[in-house]
């Protein structure tokens, strides 16, 4: 069966966690009213991994761009109330640079506690090379303040701070959705060729779904050189979501944590996830890491949602290669130049550098998967084939946030 | 296929239902006309409002974003939460099915959540429950869907049942303080059910503590908990500091309709029926709830505004009429109006064991002890009553119930150790009922 959605479609938290938000608690004194509701909130918002992305910087390829966003469709009226780093979250990119599954150094990112809508956050970035619980020493360690969002019709400008020592940049804020897709005609497709019957012609909506929302992105703009290492030119990346294992609440209320370092999500490939592994198993798949995967630990489950979607055995080895065999990381080759952002790009395209080599912010990701899925029956996708704003031409190379507009002006995009 | 030429066929037909503006159809006019709330008075720039703008546009725009309608679905529980306008509950539910509608749930577990929570604010808990059970096979790891499932539970009477399912919406629920204000709020609730009163205000203390350590508490859940502990504190027969408390709910939320209403019944319990009634009219005006409605009127009959009483006696049964038509929404609640005030004994009777078929909690099971009584049917209300009383909640109401219905059936023994009970709980604990009780205790020697 096809389940041929990504990641985003089916762990859509930040819908999920409104929709929680809602229950209700009808505490039904016998008088009280019946709508005596309240709120809470049982999903792990912050911690939901949308997209990763890592290519080098079209404007300068001796520096490679290091992307990801989480707890996706906000809506921009909601940037006040919504757009804050949770300070429980330790943000990860995996670097794995000598040619195996396991990775060799880490980006580690958390978030001072909001203390004001209006006052930054401070970010802490820490690049370390350790292997298992081993400390090993750092390559860069500096402090760099959050963009910090607003409701006016002009958005904030990026805020991007650059550590003198080491030369890497960062950025973390709201920032537009970079994502496009059009999920309903996509589920629609999937649906006729579960019923024998692919109908292409349900991908004509050519609608983003994900267009006009936000979405919290963290960047890194970081040279060349402190990533490679024995596998030359070639990195693989894997973004992922970490707390801490233990939370004890105290009689008074405090929430006091301890212990290591538990993974909540991670995201390479983009929809190896969702697309590939079966439902019961997808907590299971994000608490593993890349080398699980190349012990061949998902592989069954992947090969037979592949085997189920009609895609041939060569474009099953294909796949394999790209995200199983030696684990679901996104690897680049830094010695291939790249000199745009991937719109309008499609894995067709003469002299194409995008995903699978790495993934631009621009790359139309989901046709790329779709072309090697339906084993190139399907060349335009879901044709939807660019988001619905610039990206912006410089790092971090987010587009600006949607901003509330006023009424009568179109604000949704999509 | 067939299903998605069907949806293709509904999309229009539902989406005008819901929100349309460009088309003509006059069932959709009619729809959007009866369905839109008021909200002339919501600011152009409030975040809420413009959130639904939004995503009414888009479905505008799209009437297949699924994503959109699940949003705009949570959205609408939400105001109606905050304005007790039930109009969002009926364009939550049909949100929340044309979301399914365009995307199953298997492929849409948002939907379904959603669906389940408008199923429950509709108090349809059956349709919740089951919802919720549905939600846990397709996301059983998940703390959201055991927290769906247990709330239903508990208004279904299921409260072992729903006890299993917090204890598995804890372990799978995760460690954010909305997850764990969430529990604490669960845990109060059934530590009130169950008579254990302190244990109940230390959790909505608690609840109230994990909300004001985020960055922006949340005002509605803030409230909620101010306005919990103040009806713990009222049950205690402690109005001061219930009034405290609801005093900090309308603080956070002036218009909160039940805080509002609240306020009236301690201030009629302090003896202050004038404030009273100013707290029951700004309830009533911002929601007019058949119980805030009804206590309006016994307010008014007590200070000799005879006319006024009827208006809202009338009003109460209007309500009733027009929940009977819209749904159950209303049953218990108008079973006990005619109940207190004797009035339509056998209808109240027939409109709680209706209920009672369906919602098995102890408060149903009250009320058609209550409605029994005064339909004269004595066994079935002393058999109800039992049921009512079992998880030994320290409800005044359920023990004067509980009493009158003893002293019915001739055991005055038991009926003076309810009533004894339920003035010592809360001397106050009624406008009409407290005093009848008094007397009937009296009575009893």
């Amino acid at each position: 069966m096809i389940h041929l959605k990504l990641k985003r479609i089916i762990n859509a938290i930040s819908v999920l966690a409104l929709i929680i938000g809602m229950v209700l608690t009808p505490f039904s004194f016998v008088k009280a009213a019946d709508h005596a509701e309240s709120t809470s909130v049982a999903a792990d918002v912050g911690a939901d991994l949308a997209d990763t992305f890592v290519f080098l910087d079209p404007n300068d390829n001796s520096k490679v761009i290091l992307g990801m966003t989480f707890e996706g469709f906000i809506v921009p009226g909601q940037a006040g109330n919504f757009s804050f780093f949770s300070p429980d979250i330790t943000y990860r990119f995996e670097i794995e640079n000598s040619g195996d599954p396991i990775a060799d150094r880490f980006f580690d990112i958390t978030f001072s506690p909001q203390t004001s809508r209006s006052v930054a956050q401070t970010a802490k970035i820490e690049y370390t090379a350790r292997r298992g619980l081993r400390p090993a020493p750092f390559f860069a360690k500096f402090n760099a303040p959050t963009t910090v969002p607003n409701t006016s019709p002009t958005p904030p400008p990026f805020v991007v701070t650059t550590d003198p020592v080491s030369q890497i940049s960062f950025f973390a804020g709201l920032t537009d959705d970079p994502f496009y897709f059009d999920s309903v005609a996509f589920n629609r497709f999937t649906a006729s060729v579960l019923a024998g019957n692919p109908n292409p012609s349900v991908l004509n909506r050519a609608r983003d779904v994900f267009a006009g929302y936000n979405v919290h992105s963290i960047a890194l703009s970081v040279p060349a050189q402190l990533l490679r290492g024995s596998a030359g030119n070639m990195i693989g990346v894997n973004a992922v979501t970490l707390r801490q294992r233990t939370t004890v609440r105290q009689n008074n209320g405090d929430l006091v944590k301890s212990g290591d370092l538990v993974q909540v999500d991670r995201g390479g490939i983009p929809a190896v996830n969702t697309v590939l592994i079966p439902y019961p198993r997808k907590n299971e798949f994000n608490a593993a890491t890349p080398r699980d995967d190349a012990n061949l630990l998902f592989a069954d489950s992947i090969i037979a949602t592949l085997t189920a979607l009609g895609t041939s055995q060569s474009n099953i080895v294909i796949l394999a290669n790209i995200a199983v065999f030696r684990g679901d990381y996104l690897r680049l080759d830094m010695g291939t130049p790249n000199m745009s952002q991937g719109f309008g790009e499609r894995i067709t395209t003469p002299n194409y550098t995008g995903f699978p080599n790495g993934r631009r912010i621009g790359d139309d990701s989901v046709d790329t998967l779709m072309y090697f899925v339906t084993n190139q029956a399907i060349t335009m996708g879901d044709n939807v084939n660019s988001n619905e704003v610039p990206l912006t031409n410089t790092f971090p190379f987010y587009g600006r946030p949607h901003q509330p507009l006023d009424s009568g002006t179109d604000p949704t995009q999509n | 296929m067939k299903k998605v030429l069907l949806i293709k066929f509904l999309m229009p037909v539902i989406y005008a239902l819901l929100f349309s503006v460009s088309c003509n159809s006059t069932l959709e006019t009619v729809a959007s006309n009866n369905l839109k709330p008021n909200t002339a008075e919501k600011s152009a720039k409030n975040p809420a409002t413009e959130t639904i703008r939004f995503l009414e546009e888009r479905i505008k725009r799209d009437p297949e974003d699924y994503i959109a309608y699940n949003k705009l679905a949570s959205e609408y529980l939400r105001q109606m939460r905050l304005t007790g306008d039930a109009v969002y509950l009926e364009m939550a539910l049909r949100a929340a099915k044309t979301s399914l509608e365009v995307l199953p749930a298997q492929q849409n577990k948002e939907g379904l959540a959603v669906l389940a929570l408008a199923k429950y604010a509709s108090h349809e808990f059956s349709e919740s429950r089951d919802y919720a059970k549905q939600l846990i096979e397709l996301d059983p790891n998940k703390g959201y869907a055991y927290q769906i499932l247990g709330d239903a539970l508990v208004e279904l009477g299921e409260y072992t049942e729903a006890e299993e399912a917090f204890r598995k919406m804890k372990t799978l629920g995760g460690i954010q303080v909305f997850t764990q204000a969430a529990m604490e709020q669960r845990l109060a609730r059934l530590a009130w059910l169950k008579g254990e009163n302190a244990e109940a205000k230390n959790h909505f203390s608690t609840a109230l503590k994990l909300f004001h350590s985020m960055p922006e508490p949340p005002s509605d859940a803030t409230s909620y908990c101010s306005w919990q502990l103040g009806k713990i504190s009222f049950s205690e027969g402690d109005y001061k500091t219930a009034e405290k408390y609801y005093k900090e709910a309308l603080e956070i939320f002036p218009e909160y309709a039940a805080a509002l209403a609240s306020m009236g019944e301690v201030r009629a319990a302090l003896g202050d029926l004038t404030g009273a009634i100013e707290f029951y009219e700004r309830a009533v005006k911002r929601f007019p709830d058949i119980t805030f409605v009804a206590a309006l009127g016994d307010l008014y009959k007590i200070t000799g505004r005879v006319e006024e009483a009827d208006r809202q006696y009338e009003l109460v049964e209007q309500i009733g009429r027009l929940s009977a038509i819209n749904g159950t929404l209303y049953n218990r609640g108008l079973a006990m109006f005619y109940a207190d005030h004797d009035l339509k004994t056998n209808e109240a009777y027939q409109k709680a064991a209706k209920e009672y078929e369906v919602r098995k909690d102890i408060y149903g099971a009250d009320a058609l002890a209550w409605t029994a009584l005064k339909a004269g049917k004595i066994d079935e209300a002393r058999e109800k009553s039992k049921e009512a009383t079992r998880l030994g909640t320290a409800d005044a109401i359920l023990l004067y119930h509980a009493g009158m219905i003893a002293s019915a059936a001739g055991d005055n023994l038991t009926a003076r150790r309810y009533l004894q009970k339920a003035l010592a709980v809360n001397p106050k604990f009624s406008l009409l009922q407290a005093e009848i009780c008094r007397k009937t205790l009296e009575s009893l020697g």
